[in-house]
């Protein structure tokens, strides 16, 4: 028997050492078997994965004491002291989740993001770009999500009952104060920033975090790119314009340029405009983007943005129809935008920014000139402490500074006393937590403080978000806040001491992701204080209001082979009483039911994306002097459907067509009537609809690198 | 003069480096062949798992050689090529990052290391081609290519860029004369690599054959 066993040994090459054998089973918490755990001896080679049963067994000739360790992705590792003798040891390990690598439960309340990693990801940037009907615009592409409505003549973004400048977006963590183009009244229009500018987007439709403020409804989060891979040259030939931008990079330097040019006279000919045009759409800009590794860690980061744009045309005139007004635009704009990250060690990291802009905008419409010029500046500091695995706490300060001035252009310097100017100086500082209670909870308490020097207010402002893991795939969420905001500036000129206006969001929300399909739905309520309102021609903070809805979600890029799509429907029920309304009403932007369906289809023998979108929006208010209630009127329902494709000639080149409201519906965006009846006691209205029923937009896009591949070979 | 102290000194420390060098490494150099021929052997996640664990174990006792967490990360981004649900590739490859990392704080400006970590670019494209393709198969080509300048010799980096730029030119329905002219240098310099150190990177071959069989029309 001894001398069978030296064979066998022999044979299997084990050493004739005393050994041990080590066997157990690893599960977790729950009691469930873990599969695929490194269990071994430290320092040593000997030791085994676990099977699929969670079981393990592994033979060692160490001896005395050791530690054993079972370590697994997800897990923390477990550590165990153990005496070998030459026996069999059992043990059975149990594992502890580790919070911050997998499952993790994330705040999503109110919030959609877009970016190629992480797992609350509901859209990708390139999902903005290929939105039909999008256009390219990252506020158009977003407008296909819940919460937002559609307001065909304005462009931007007005969320969950709320006005547009009740959205902020934020670059890299500071403010844009302009990111939209000089509008004239409508019309509607686009934002100043290429989709393809940023690798991450986080688009909050309420209940956001403690780090932003200055926004009521809505904060938009854009992350531009990191370091870029190669030199580059990009060209655009669109029916709308040119673009050229080139690329170069060093070891730890790189500089991007970009100018565009735009001109919608060509684009003019070959539709019906609704509006007659003297100077078509024109805007020149000019970017440059740089970035420089700091360390290995830490990454500057600039951006510089200047754009001119113009426009003139004529509106028909709301008393006698067969006259019209000119309407006239001419905008310069700067942007500065700098923003600095570093890690400065393994519990501190910090990201600090700073924004500028100058805005210089004349307006025309019949003979009233407006010249308005605005500064803005924003600096802000954020640390981030890592205080624990489950705890992270993040402070920061920042400072806002706005001017702005106006005054009827072209008039003499000593008639200058109608120039008026106004000044916002406002600090704030934040800290907030996310605090894994286990798991499957989180909480993220926070509290906002804001000073404003102008006028001495100070205002407090909690935020709380929670959200808990109800399984493998859905988690529910809640979210409450308080959110404070400057009024606008036209009333800020005659009414400096106007106080912040005051929003509180409620959220519940329930999302399940599973397999590339995503379920949300969310019910919110927020109320609305302190808002701008006028008294016998004077404003005071007296205003309030509220929106109240229920929102659906639904994504699914797995039922249909090569296709993907994702509906979006929001209920809104809002009114409000501020600025002239005589009474509680729903305000103008807002409609009942949104709508929205995307659909994308990549062909991949053909190389094409190709995809369209709908959108529907009941009938939204309008003022009708004939009414006795105010706003008691709904415009007809909107309608839009829109195609698109994008086809891959080449790997660099891609040819890329567009065409909004293909059926052609007739779109009304709400009218405008005139302030004097005519002689029959009627007063007249003009229809503000869309620039043209359609729009076709084709573009070529050519990027050139340097082929790093052909140079290669060539050194071979 | 060194005294003589000094000098015996440093001879027994020398001698004992060496011999206990000399003991663990044998240890260390049969440990590592034989995981070597399992991992090369593995055919299915669950023995690569078996296999990647193998050498994070003996890169954890060993502590001062790189190879075995090269070889944890290999295993690991085969498994991410190999497995199925997107969230779970992308699990095997932010595990496989891990021990790339690893290796390089011990190993740096190595050839071998820049192509793995081109590879595991080139996998996670993968996991998600439209999205992922255009900002990281640039940089998984960038990769592949110094990995080529930093050895012209060595046979995976010059078969991980030709299999980069086959599979782009597939796409693009253009010529893979250059991808497949890649694919028959790596072969030969799979043919002409020396064979002295039986731990060193010895992988690719296979796959460089499978890629010429799809070359050859």
């Amino acid at each position: 028997m001894k001398i069978l066993f030296l064979i066998i040994s022999l044979l299997a090459g084990l050493p004739l050492q005393s050994q041990t054998l080590i066997t157990g089973t690893v599960t977790d918490v729950r009691g469930e078997r873990v599969a695929g755990v490194n269990i071994y001896l430290k320092d040593s080679y000997d030791g085994i994965s676990s099977d699929t049963t969670g079981h393990f067994a592994f033979h060692t000739v160490e001896t005395g004491h050791q530690l054993l360790i079972a370590s697994a992705v997800g897990y923390h590792d477990h550590e165990q002291p153990v005496i070998l003798v030459q026996d069999t040891l059992t043990f059975s390990i149990t594992l502890k989740e580790n919070i911050a690598k997998m499952n993790e439960v994330l705040i999503t309340a109110g919030s959609f993001e877009a970016s190629d990693e992480g797992k609350a990801v509901i859209l990708k940037p390139l999902d903005i770009v290929t939105t039909a009907g999008a256009l390219g615009g990252i506020a158009a592409a977003l407008q296909t999500l819940p919460g937002t409505q559609t307001v065909g003549e304005d462009g931007r973004l007005f969320i969950r009952g709320g006005e547009s400048n009740e959205t902020k977006i934020f670059i890299d963590g500071v403010l844009s104060h302009t990111p939209f183009q000089a509008k004239v009244p409508n019309l509607p229009t686009r934002g100043r920033f290429s989709p393809f500018l940023f690798k991450g987007t986080t688009f909050s439709t309420g209940g956001y975090s403690a780090e932003y403020g200055q926004a009521l409804s809505s904060a938009l989060i854009l992350n531009t790119l990191d370091f870029p891979v190669q030199h580059q040259t990009d060209f655009s030939f669109m029916s709308v314009g040119v673009d050229a931008a080139h690329q170069h990079r060093w070891d730890k330097t790189s500089v991007s340029v970009k100018g565009e040019y735009s001109n919608l006279t060509p684009y003019q000919w070959l539709i019906t405009p609704s509006y007659q045009w003297e100077k078509a759409p024109e805007a020149a800009s000019g970017t440059v983007v740089f970035h420089r590794k700091t360390s290995e860690t830490g990454l500057l980061k600039g951006y510089g943005n200047y754009s001119h744009s113009s426009l003139t045309f004529y509106q028909p005139n709301r008393q006698q129809q067969n006259q019209s007004d000119v309407v006239s635009l001419q905008n310069n704009n700067w942007y500065l935008n700098t923003s600095y990250q570093e890690i400065l060690n393994d519990k501190w990291s910090v990201k600090t920014g700073i924004a500028y802009t100058y805005d210089d905008n004349h307006l025309a419409l019949q003979q009233d000139q407006l010249h308005e010029k605005q500064r803005g500046l924003h600096v802000k500091t954020v640390f981030t402490l890592d205080a624990s695995e489950r705890t992270a706490i993040r402070l920061g300060s920042e400072y806002f500074y706005h001017q702005w001035e106006r005054q009827p252009s072209g008039l003499a310097p000593s008639e200058q006393v109608l120039r008026q100017e106004v000044e916002d100086k406002l600090a704030g500082s934040f800290i907030e937590t996310d605090w894994y209670l286990s798991s499957h909870w989180v909480s993220r308490p926070g509290v906002r403080v804001e000073y404003n020097t102008q006028t001495g207010a100070l205002t407090w402002a909690p935020r709380l978000s929670l959200a808990y893991k109800t399984g493998d795939y859905g988690q529910l969420s809640l979210a409450y806040g308080k959110f404070y905001q400057t009024p606008e500036v036209a009333y800020l000129y005659d009414h400096r001491d106007l106080s912040q206006e005051q929003a509180t969001h409620y959220i519940l929300h329930y999302q399940r992701m599973n397999a590339g399909r995503t379920f949300r739905v969310e019910v919110f309520y927020k109320d609305y204080k302190h808002l701008v309102k006028a008294e016998r021609q004077v404003y005071n903070n007296s205003g309030y209001g509220y929106a109240q809805g229920v929102e659906l979600f639904w994504r699914d890029k797995t039922s249909i082979q090569n296709g993907d799509f994702w509906v979006s429907y929001s209920y809104l029920d809002t009114k409000r009483n501020y600025h002239e309304f005589p009474a509680s009403a729903v305000p103008v932007f807002a409609s009942r039911h949104n709508f929205s369906v995307v659909y994308k289809h990549f062909i991949t023998a053909l190389r094409i994306q190709t995809g369209f979108s709908y959108q529907f929006a009941s009938g939204r208010p309008y003022y009708n002097p004939h009414h006795s209630r105010f706003h008691a009127d709904r415009t007809p329902a909107y309608h839009n459907l829109s195609l698109n494709a994008a086809y891959l000639i080449k790997q660099n080149i891609i040819l890329y067509t567009a065409f909004t409201n293909v059926l052609g519906t007739k779109q009304v965006f709400g009218y405008e009537y005139s302030q004097q009846p005519d002689e029959q006691g009627r007063y007249p209205r003009r229809t503000i609809g869309p620039v043209a029923p359609r729009f076709f937009f084709v573009g070529l896009f050519v990027t050139l690198t340097k082929d790093q591949q052909e140079n290669q070979l060539d050194n071979l | 003069m060194i005294p003589m102290k000094s000098l015996a000194t440093l001879a027994f420390i020398l001698l004992s480096l060496h011999n206990s060098w000399g003991y663990d490494y044998t240890a260390y150099q049969k440990a590592m062949q034989q995981s070597i021929q399992a991992l090369n052997e593995a055919q299915d996640i669950a023995s690569l798992q078996q296999s990647m664990h193998r050498f994070e174990r003996i890169a954890k006792a060993e502590k001062s050689q790189w190879l075995p967490w090269y070889y944890a990360a290999y295993a690991s981004i085969t498994m991410g090529a190999m497995a199925e649900e997107a969230d779970r590739k992308d699990q095997y490859l932010d595990h496989a990052q891990q021990f790339l990392d690893e290796a390089t704080l011990l190993e740096t400006e190595n050839s071998e290391l820049t192509a793995l970590q081109g590879y595991l670019y080139m996998i996670r494209v993968t996991v998600d081609p439209a999205n992922r393709g255009p900002h990281m198969a640039p940089k998984a080509t960038q990769v592949l290519s110094q990995a080529t300048q930093m050895n012209p010799e060595n046979p995976r980096a010059l078969l991980l860029l030709g299999q980069m730029q086959y599979g782009t030119a597939r796409f693009f329905n253009s010529d893979t004369a250059q991808a497949c002219q890649l694919v028959s240098q790596a072969i030969e310099k799979f043919d002409k690599a020396p064979h002295h150190d039986a731990l060193a990177p010895a992988w690719g071959k296979e796959m460089a054959l499978a890629l010429q069989k799809q070359c050859q029309p």
